[in-house]
């Protein structure tokens, strides 16, 4: 017989275990059918009688007589309601966290997808054509002299807990990043900002040091609610916030983050465009592809966004998926340094001098040797073979896609490994020893028999480029290169990359815009081992001034500055730091359950709030 | 026994300053910033650049950041510079990735990483005791030899190696072929609602395929240990006395035998503290499970410097401590030592 | 007790049997008993399992080693070549365990990267073992002063969480298989180190070291004949261990990223990249997992037959 104690302790774990299990259920999504009345019209075709007055024949009599008659007549018909299914929770996949979610504290993607879920900004590009388009604002004046814009804040927006979002939001994410002295990336998005003036609630002025043609898009990162922080900015940094973000204006609300983990938002019903149909999204980190595939198969997530061009076929054989596919904002190339790798230098003196000490390299300063390499290089191959087929190739800097400014004039140099033999042996290098290697016999910057060696650098990780970098070791290798391949580790990667100490690297740039200009990586003044991004140094006055005229032009009419990119790109064409290799194309998978999906090459959640499972 | 406990704690005190003097050298010398890989961009300028990494105080000299590190930054006064206590008053600094506290950001993920290895562990002794007694008191026959070549495989499977075939099969063939699969990673499965569920049985799914593959190394140690412990002691003189006086086997063996032969586990009860901690950073990373292994990796792929170090601090004083619980504990069992 | 009874009386016996008896004891007491190293060397060839484990090995470190480069030239396949075409193909007449992502046949990678494995596992055991046994021996002979140093050497050194400083260290130097066999033997070695001084202290203890001590005997003479004898088969043991134990360090090394990065091919860091193609190409996770495994077995297992048959005081518990 149980004591009493034996059975206290028997009901106890009776109630617990009960309780356990009943946190089990899981409770099922409910559907509510939302009725939407609409006005329709239609021509309905009826039945009519009609008095008409008939006169009876032979007599003079007139008679009323009851006719029916058959009669099209237009009415207002109330037709059967056709409901949006509510609720339902979308599932996108990521292999990385997210980092932090302030949106002028971070740099990474998935933080930036995450927290532009939850704050708005001043514009964004259009879906479909990449334009900048108002999205909290109503739109922008720039003054005559180009250095003032003045922004008209749009009304009847609200933050999550009430307070309206006006101008000064906009003024104090800006000013923040200004004075706040945050430890913050964004910092160069207002290094020409030179003073931020708020009109009144809804108008605001950002006056900058001098004209720039590119300055509008840094002025597009998400707003924080100015009320929720101390005006002098102390407390942005160590913000809980940053973590979890409660008042925030997007179509979502901020629920949960289990590090490493996942992110969820739900629903926000005050949202300005319109309360979002599903109830909420989350954000799934998995560790590789390979899981994010098999999770896609099972319906486990239903978004996942870039998915490895090798997964195309299996994605296309999957009933319940459909797919997008558009070309990145970005190209993949092969660089090369024309600098002395032993030696790095800035090409300019502190004065804007030229520095008469910058090296130059053996092999690859001489134009010929990097025409011998983009003929040798089968673009078609590696496009088809590492990318499944999915990119496009590319002859100069700027995208296809920045119509107004693409040079589309260019001649593809084609795969030709004879002409490239044809280009070495007249820079003078000739394999003369019959080790399979060239030497220098009679080359423009090397020591007589230098072999033709360099080394090629790429981050390890990425297949692609990786790839990519083996196969131009094997194909480079038959027209009498040696080259030497090592992947590196990102970090490793870029302190060797932007340190200028290697001969030949492979990479590519992402999310470039919709702005031509690349004063970045091509101007003289960015050739600044250790800190700039002319990693190649690559020198060409005409360039550096075509570069600095079209981004300085007053008015930034596309018609202006057009030709001058169109310019830039036949010089950079002639002389090749880069051999362009592709615009790579990403795909975008996603579950057919997930209706109102109406993606575009630059944006696809841009009508979230509209999207809904069916 | 205070004396000499006090006396291991002043000795530990020089080796820590001088393993974390070493570490911190070797990391910041390592090729790449953390600001350069945040900032790859070539439309931010190298003047921002400049001036994030003077705010983050990383363009001094190694030894001054060093000094800062582990006593603030105060005694310079450089109002441009973030402000810093350090960790001799307990501020660990903030990631310079995440932008919040390192101890946050540690504590977040401590639990999870505890689950993993305290369960690898005490299923390792779970199972590894039982295994080596027998296999010691059933000397010779077929569950000895079946179980010593089991250790034997367990301890020269690639712990990782072992992680993927697991997945490959059990999760990802197993749903090809439409049999019951096991989670390919995670801890948990999200609720419609979009939150962690607390069914039980979604949570131990997920924990038992990573820890069980943990757990192989501890169960074949454990098991050869006891088994050669309980051989040592089944032959002492102590035992022939208990038999003789007439105790029953059972008595025997649990009361003496076993008592005696658990007397190493306590030695390397050092070593296991320090392994629940680190110990898992591989098997985290590919089942992707949110704990403290994975943050450390990152950390170090991204030159988060202020994390590899906390997380290094944390390592070190856990290897001193658990050296130390040990020797004591071991000083406690076996009173011969005590003496020395 | 009855038998004991019986032992004690040998003069008791007679009869014929009885005297074959006394005489085989007779011959069994003349002839000399096998010397330590005979011994052992019966014991192990009489254990087959190890001998079985010696023979797998001597067949891999042949097959990388030795014949990796007839093999793959009579296959015709080369472990550097890629052929995008034919990704992920399976095994076939050509390519025996298949092909890579880029289409590099994976036998030959084998092959040649067993050679890194391999070449890693037995050099870095070897400064294990060199650096560990000399400064054990010194600690442990020379004592006091010299002991307290190396202690406090060991002590700081093992205070360093192992696999942290190996991550962060392998970030920086950006290891080939030089760098790393390097600094894994000179991280490691501190565990052969305590075990051999301890030996040394016991040895020390004994009476006829303090004899020879007595007696005057030169250090070299009594280092050569009274200690080492001792301290070798300690070390054999563990040495095949510690071959074991670094080819599954390397491995895990490269598998993370951190060790020998390819295109040098090396079992870990074949498996790195098998991760994501688990469901194009199952083949590319077995096979380097399955060499690892065999390999570090068998060398496990000789480490055990090894001590089995050097340790005599486990002789009677085997």
């Amino acid at each position: 017989m149980l004591t009493r104690n034996k059975w206290a302790s028997f009901f106890a774990l009776l109630g617990i275990a009960s309780l356990i299990l009943s946190a089990c259920a899981t409770p099922t999504p409910q559907v509510i059918e939302k009725v939407v009345t609409q006005v329709v019209k239609e021509t309905v075709v009826q039945r009519e009688t009609v008095k008409e007055t008939i006169v009876v024949e032979g007599t003079p009599q007139v008679v009323e007589k009851e006719v029916t008659k058959i009669v099209e007549v237009e009415k207002v018909v109330t037709p059967t309601p056709t409901a949006i299914p509510q609720g339902g929770f979308v599932t996108e996949v990521s292999f990385a966290d997210a980092k932090v979610l302030n949106p002028i504290l971070s740099t990474d993607n998935p933080s930036s997808i995450v927290h532009d879920l939850l704050f708005g900004a001043a514009l964004q590009n259009d879906p479909f054509t990449g334009e900048l388009v108002p999205d909290l604002t109503e739109g922008w004046e720039v003054s005559e002299d180009g250095l003032t814009y003045t922004f008209k804040v749009r009304d009847g927006v609200y933050w999550s807990d009430g307070t309206p979002v006006t101008a000064k939001d906009f003024a104090f994410t800006y000013e923040a990043l200004m004075y706040g002295e945050l430890d913050s990336p964004r910092l160069s998005n207002v290094e020409y900002i030179e003073e931020i003036n708020l009109i009144d609630d809804t108008t605001v002025d950002f006056v900058f040091s001098e004209v720039n043609c590119t300055a509008l898009p840094d002025l597009g990162l998400g707003w924080l609610p100015a009320h929720m922080y101390s005006p002098d900015f102390s407390d942005i940094m160590e913000n809980d916030l940053n973590t979890n973000p409660t008042v925030t204006n997007g179509p979502f609300l901020f629920r949960e983050w289990v590090k490493d983990d996942h992110i969820t938002l739900v629903r926000n019903p005050d949202y300005w465009r319109g309360a979002p149909h599903l109830e909420g999204w989350i954000f799934k980190v998995v560790p590789n592809a390979t899981v994010g595939v098999q999770q896609l198969k099972t319906s486990e997530v239903d978004v996942y966004d870039g998915i490895e061009p090798k997964y195309l076929v299996e994605m296309e054989l999957q009933e319940h998926l459909n797919l997008f596919k558009y070309f990145d904002d970005g190209y993949t190339f092969i660089g090369f340094q024309m600098g002395d790798p032993d030696d790095p230098q800035p090409r300019l003196n502190e004065d804007g001098s030229v520095n008469e000490a910058h090296g130059v390299h053996r092999i690859l300063s001489d134009v010929r040797v990097r025409y011998a390499i983009t003929y040798a290089v089968d673009r078609n191959a590696i496009i088809s073979k590492v990318r499944f087929g999915q990119g496009a190739p590319l002859e100069a800097d700027v995208l296809p896609a920045i119509e107004w400014a693409y040079n589309d004039e260019l001649e593809p140099r084609e795969y030709d490994l004879e002409k490239a033999a044809a280009l070495l042996e007249e820079a003078g290098w000739a394999d003369e020893d019959g080790d399979g290697v060239r030497e220098c016999h009679g080359c423009l910057y090397a020591e007589e028999g230098t072999p033709l060696k360099l080394n090629l650098i790429t981050n390890a990780g990425n297949e692609t480029r990786e790839s990519i970098c083996l196969i131009l070791q094997d194909q480079l290798g038959e027209i009498g290169f040696e080259v030497e391949f090592e992947p590196m580790e990102w970090n490793a990667f870029v302190g060797t990359l932007v340190g200028q100490a290697f001969d030949m690297c492979v990479v590519g740039w992402t999310d470039m815009g919709t702005d031509p200009d690349d004063e970045g990586t091509f101007a003289s003044q960015n050739d600044l081992p250790d800190a700039a991004f002319n990693f190649n140094s690559y020198y060409n006055p005409e360039v550096d001034e075509l570069l600095k005229q079209a981004k300085t032009m007053p008015g930034c009419a596309v018609e202006d500055r057009g030709p001058l990119y169109r310019r830039v790109q036949e010089i950079i064409y002639e002389d090749a730091p880069y051999t362009f290799l592709y615009v790579p194309r990403s795909i975008l998978v996603y579950n057919k359950r997930i209706g109102g999906l109406d993606p575009g090459p630059w944006k696809f959640r841009h009508n979230i709030h509209e999207w809904y499972i069916e | 026994m205070t004396r000499y406990v006090i006396r291991r704690l002043l000795q530990a005190i020089p080796t820590f300053l001088g393993i974390t003097i070493l570490t911190f050298v070797i990391v910041y010398s390592a090729p790449g910033d953390p600001v350069l890989q945040q900032t790859f961009d070539p439309r931010i300028s190298g003047v921002a650049r400049e001036e994030l990494r003077h705010r983050l105080g990383i363009d001094q000299p190694v030894m001054i950041q060093y000094l800062n590190w582990l006593i603030g930054n105060g005694w310079q006064k450089d109002p441009d510079v973030l402000p810093r206590r350090g960790i001799l008053r307990g501020d660990f600094g903030n990631s310079l990735i995440e932008k919040r506290s390192v101890l946050e950001m540690i504590g977040e993920r401590v639990g999870a990483t505890l689950l993993l290895t305290g369960t690898a562990t005490l299923i390792g002794y779970l199972l590894g005791v039982p295994i080596g007694v027998y296999a010691a008191v059933r000397r010779g026959g077929i569950f000895d030899n079946a179980s010593r070549v089991t250790a034997v495989l367990f301890n020269a499977i690639p712990g990782f190696w072992l992680s993927l075939v697991v997945i490959l099969l059990f999760a990802v063939k197993f749903r090809e072929w439409n049999l019951p699969a096991i989670p390919s990673g995670g801890m948990y499965t999200l609720t419609a609602s979009g939150e962690k569920t607390l069914h039980l049985g979604d949570r131990l799914i997920h924990l038992l395929p990573p820890a069980l593959v943990l757990a192989t190394a501890p169960i074949a140690n454990t098991s050869r240990l006891m088994r050669t412990q309980v051989l040592e002691v089944i032959h002492q003189d102590y035992i022939r006395t208990a038999r003789a006086k007439g105790l029953s086997e059972r008595a025997v063996n649990f009361v003496h035998a076993l008592r005696n032969a658990l007397i190493p586990l306590a030695t390397v009860l050092g070593p296991t503290i320090t392994g629940l901690l680190g110990g898992a950073v591989i098997t985290e990373t590919i089942w992707s499970w949110p704990g403290m292994g994975r943050l450390f990796v990152n950390a170090n792929f991204q030159r988060d410097y202020p994390v590899i170090m906390a997380g290094f601090v944390i390592g070190a004083v856990g290897v001193i401590v658990g050296n130390l619980l040990s020797d004591i504990l071991y000083g406690f069992i076996d009173p011969r030592v005590r003496l020395e | 007790m009855r038998e004991a009874a019986v032992r004690e009386k040998p003069g008791v016996a007679t009869g014929a049997r009885e005297r074959a008896r006394a005489a085989q004891v007779q011959i069994d007491l003349e002839r000399e008993a096998p010397g330590y190293w005979l011994a052992a060397f019966y014991a192990l060839r009489r254990d087959r399992l190890t001998l079985a484990a010696f023979g797998v090995l001597f067949v891999f470190v042949l097959f990388c080693i030795a014949l990796a480069g007839p093999i793959t030239e009579a296959l015709g396949v080369d472990p550097n070549d890629t052929d995008p075409l034919i990704q992920f193909e399976g095994p076939s007449r050509e390519h025996l365990l298949g092909v890579d992502q880029v289409g590099r046949d994976q036998l030959a990678r084998l092959l040649y990267g067993g050679r890194v494995s391999l070449g890693v596992g037995f050099f870095a055991a070897l400064i294990i073992m060199t650096v560990g046994v000399a400064v054990g021996a010194a600690a442990g002979y020379y004592g006091k002063f010299v002991d307290d140093v190396v202690m406090w050497f060991i002590n700081t050194l093992n205070s360093i969480p192992f696999i942290l400083l190996l991550l962060i260290v392998s970030l920086l130097f950006k290891p080939n298989a030089a760098t790393l066999t390097m600094f894994i033997g000179l991280v490691s070695w501190t565990g052969i180190s305590r075990i051999v001084r301890g030996q040394i202290f016991q040895v020390k203890e004994t009476d006829y070291v303090t004899a020879a001590r007595a007696l005057g005997v030169p250090t070299l003479v009594m280092v050569g004949r009274h200690i080492l004898p001792n301290v070798i088969p300690i070390v054999i043991i563990f040495a095949a261990q510690i071959v074991g134990n670094v080819i599954l360090l390397e491995s895990a090394l490269s598998f993370l990223g951190l060790g020998i990065m390819p295109p040098t091919a090396t079992w870990g860091n074949m498996l790195t990249k098998a991760q994501s193609y688990f469901s194009l190409g199952p083949h590319l996770v077995i096979w380097p997992g399955l060499c690892i495994t065999i390999v570090v077995l068998c060398l496990y297992v000789i480490g055990d037959g090894l001590r089995d048959a050097l340790d005599p005081t486990l002789r009677g518990t085997r």
